[in-house]
């Protein structure tokens, strides 16, 4: 009984969170104007609530077939969402002429 | 009445979304939200015709365990007709997006009341 | 009368001039707000008298699912019953789909190429077409591609078992292509997958799709009997013809989806 209320409660925190971090990801890309704010916002946010969320359900379900597919979904999004973030802003800060206009630019130096 | 809205709040949201489809293909003078816009709508009607295809309780039309009665599965049939309108909507937003990139390529702008004036004057002149 | 006249059409004409755009501009946002809130009401509306939302008696549910359901089975050989009926009972439908995808590839095809001289737009996309290789985005595809087509083939192999099918799995197999193609650039792609092998891919594709649901049909309408084994359901070699198809029609997908975006990223295939 007592491992159970333990179970429903952390889902229930690992839930509220990731609800939150994703609300603020959608108010964030709604909110901000420039490219690369609105980037950071939702490759950053997006990742972690998908995170925190997924982690709820798994815990709901315990140990079976569809928690490793989740956790597997997990490791996908990881891989994948913040590379398209960091190509989104690659992309930005290659075309953009004006871009020292919207952010502080440091000159990258290999050496 | 009103509470058959909220019954069939699938359907309910299915027109809205609709609705805002729509009125993001009116509002927007930016050609590739159009575009934009006609997807959302179409994505409205596959989500109208799945929801009338559901029935609660009742699985997948996948056989499973053996039972083949038509009292266990819901109904397949919209959601093989909506298998046909994605690859339709997949196939006319291809061909939107390819006939927008050669109005680009005349006119250098995706604001229709631009290309429409620019039109304008190539047809005076 | 002219003396009348001709103060208002000077006035209107002023007027139009110096407000006409955007007065035009909102009276046109008001009435497509109008025209879309009016169409909504007529669908909510609409909506309200619909029958409940998951109801069994729902007159949907008629005796055409019903039939799919208990004779599917027995029919097809398919466990999943939507790859059964639109491949197999309504097969040339699917068949007119996977045409009217090909036709669309081709349509693009016509109005991307260019026969004149290149312009500036087509020069800039031509610099950008192989832009400078990026580590992290080539690490990335190299883990994620072969598990990505894997997980394609996986889908369309067990079309007819469990949810999948060749247009989901062909989607997922021109996903993986693209992935590819935009990570190594275009040129290291097109080392074996050339515009002849899309072409001939495709056509290959529809052709085997028309000659043997047309065989099956044929022998079906004409009560012969046309000597293909459905197996056991559930296998994963059986319900007859549907596997082939299931491939053709995934193979299609697949190369209809790389081939789109050969088109929109090159601007013209060479």
């Amino acid at each position: 009984m007592a491992l159970q209320w333990l179970r429903f409660i952390l889902a229930s925190l690992f839930m509220l969170a990731g609800l939150i971090t994703l609300f603020a990801a959608t108010l964030g890309l709604f909110r901000f104007h420039y490219v690369l704010d609105r980037i950071h916002v939702a490759a950053k946010c997006d990742t972690f609530g998908v995170l925190l969320t997924f982690a709820s359900l798994m815990v709901i379900l315990g140990l079976q077939a569809a928690s490793l597919k989740l956790l597997l979904i997990i490791v996908l999004i990881w891989l994948a969402n913040p590379v398209a973030g960091h190509l989104i802003a690659y992309m930005e800060a290659l075309t953009n002429p004006r871009l020292k206009d919207n952010c502080e630019v440091i000159p990258y130096d290999p050496d | 009445m009103g509470v058959r809205l909220l019954t069939n709040y699938y359907e309910t949201a299915s027109v809205i979304l609709f609705s805002i489809g729509f009125a993001t293909l009116f509002l927007h003078r930016n050609l590739i939200k159009k575009i934009i816009g006609l997807n959302i709508a179409e994505t409205a009607v596959y989500l109208y015709f799945v929801a009338k295809g559901y029935i609660t309780g009742r699985a997948a039309p996948i056989i499973a365990g053996g039972i083949q009665e038509a009292d266990a599965y819901v109904n397949p049939v919209p959601t093989g007709l909506i298998l046909t309108g994605i690859v339709i909507s997949v196939s006319v937003t291809a061909f939107a997006l390819a006939l927008i990139v050669k109005i680009y390529k005349q006119y250098e702008t995706l604001d229709l009341d631009e290309i429409m004036i620019l039109a304008g004057k190539e047809e005076e002149g | 009368m002219k003396m009348q006249n001709k103060p208002v059409g000077r006035g209107w004409v002023n007027w139009k001039t110096k407000h006409g755009k955007p007065a035009f501009r909102r009276l046109y946002a008001a009435l497509s707000v109008v025209t879309c809130l009016s169409f909504a009401c007529v669908l909510l509306f609409m909506v309200s008298a619909l029958p409940p939302f998951g109801d069994p008696g729902n007159p949907a549910f008629n005796e055409v699912p019903r039939k799919y359901i208990e004779e599917g089975v027995q029919d097809t050989g398919a466990l999943n019953i939507v790859a059964g009926m639109i491949l197999d009972y309504r097969a040339f439908d699917t068949f007119a789909e996977a045409c009217v995808l090909f036709t669309a590839a081709a349509a693009v095809l016509i109005l991307l190429r260019s026969d004149g001289p290149l312009s500036a737009f087509d020069s800039l996309i031509q610099e950008m077409e192989d832009p400078r290789p990026n580590v992290i985005l080539m690490q990335t595809a190299s883990l994620l591609v072969p598990i990505i087509l894997l997980f394609g083939c996986y889908v369309i192999l067990n079309g007819h078992l469990s949810p999948g099918g060749g247009f989901s799995g062909g989607a997922i197999l021109g996903a993986a292509l693209i992935l590819y193609a935009s990570a190594y650039g275009t040129k290291r792609a097109r080392r074996f997958i050339h515009y002849n092998v899309l072409r001939r891919t495709i056509a290959l594709c529809l052709y085997f799709y028309a000659l043997a649901k047309g065989y099956a049909f044929y022998a079906g309408a004409n009560g012969i009997d046309a000597g293909i084994p459905k197996g056991t359901p559930g296998a994963l070699f059986s319900a007859g013809l549907i596997p082939l198809l299931n491939i053709a029609v995934g193979l299609a997908v697949a190369c209809v989806v790389y081939l789109f975006y050969i088109l929109f990223s090159t601007g013209e295939f060479r």
